[in-house]
């Protein structure tokens, strides 16, 4: 399932693909994956990706 | 293949040769810094041990049938030796591949560019060494079978798909980042 409030939050922050992978020490193509929804992070990887966006666990990653 | 202890001493020292030439080119093109396990990321780890499996299945098809062409049909289409890379260049092809296509056969700290550059370079060294062993044996088969002077020809080949591989997925890469 498509991850778009990753991809909301990421735009909000006005990050590229490319900008985010940086921040969170991983492949764009990773970010890419995960917001494609082909890829579920670790929960490393999805508190690293919610402090660079600046947003909870709950709110990036939950499903409602 | 060699005979006699000349030959075989010929033949260790180009293995020697071989990899002390690829080592040396890996250092120059990727100035000093060798890739570590630790700069893949977890996706790309995880891309590269479902390559590692799939590459696995793929030599042991390949023996397999290799096999039952050799002492089943009675086909020898090529000598012992080549017949083993053979199925160790397919394996090794189809991981890299695997890996390329996926996003996992260059760390994220890397550029396909550099891998590029030292394949293509390690490409044109085997197709020259095979040229020369065609020069000099006037044939990569030898009664009836793919003889071991074709190893060389076939590793460029091999790399060439490679560098194939990693041009289109750059070029696709380039397409998707355009469209993001």
């Amino acid at each position: 399932m498509k991850n778009l409030k990753l991809k909301s939050a990421r735009a909000a922050m006005d990050m590229s693909q490319q900008e985010l992978a940086e921040a969170v020490g991983v492949s764009r193509q990773t970010i890419n994956a995960v917001e494609k929804g082909d890829y579920n992070p670790t929960i490393k990887l999805c508190i690293a990706i919610c402090k660079a966006v600046g947003k909870t666990l709950d709110e990036i990653f939950w499903e409602a | 293949m060699p005979h006699g202890s000349d030959d075989l001493i010929a033949l260790i020292l180009g293995v020697i040769t071989g990899i002390a030439f690829v080592v040396l080119i890996t250092m120059i093109v990727k100035k000093g810094k060798i890739c570590k396990n630790g700069q893949y990321d977890e996706r790309q780890l995880l891309v590269r041990s479902k390559a590692y499996q799939i590459a696995f299945v793929v030599l042991i098809a390949y023996l397999v049938i290799n096999g039952i062409i050799n002492s089943v049909l009675e086909i020898q289409w090529c000598d012992s030796f080549m017949g083993s890379i053979l199925g160790i260049f397919l394996s090794i092809m189809v991981f890299a591949i695997y890996c390329i296509f996926h996003d996992a056969y260059v760390s994220f700290k890397e550029k396909p560019t550099q891998y590029i550059l030292l394949f293509a370079v390690i490409a044109v060294a085997n197709f020259g060494i095979g040229f020369i062993n065609f020069d000099q044996h006037h044939d990569y088969i030898v009664n009836g079978q793919l003889s071991f002077h074709a190893l060389n020809f076939i590793c460029g080949i091999m790399l060439v798909m490679i560098i194939l591989a990693l041009l289109i997925k750059r070029g696709m890469d380039k397409k998707s980042t355009a469209l993001e």
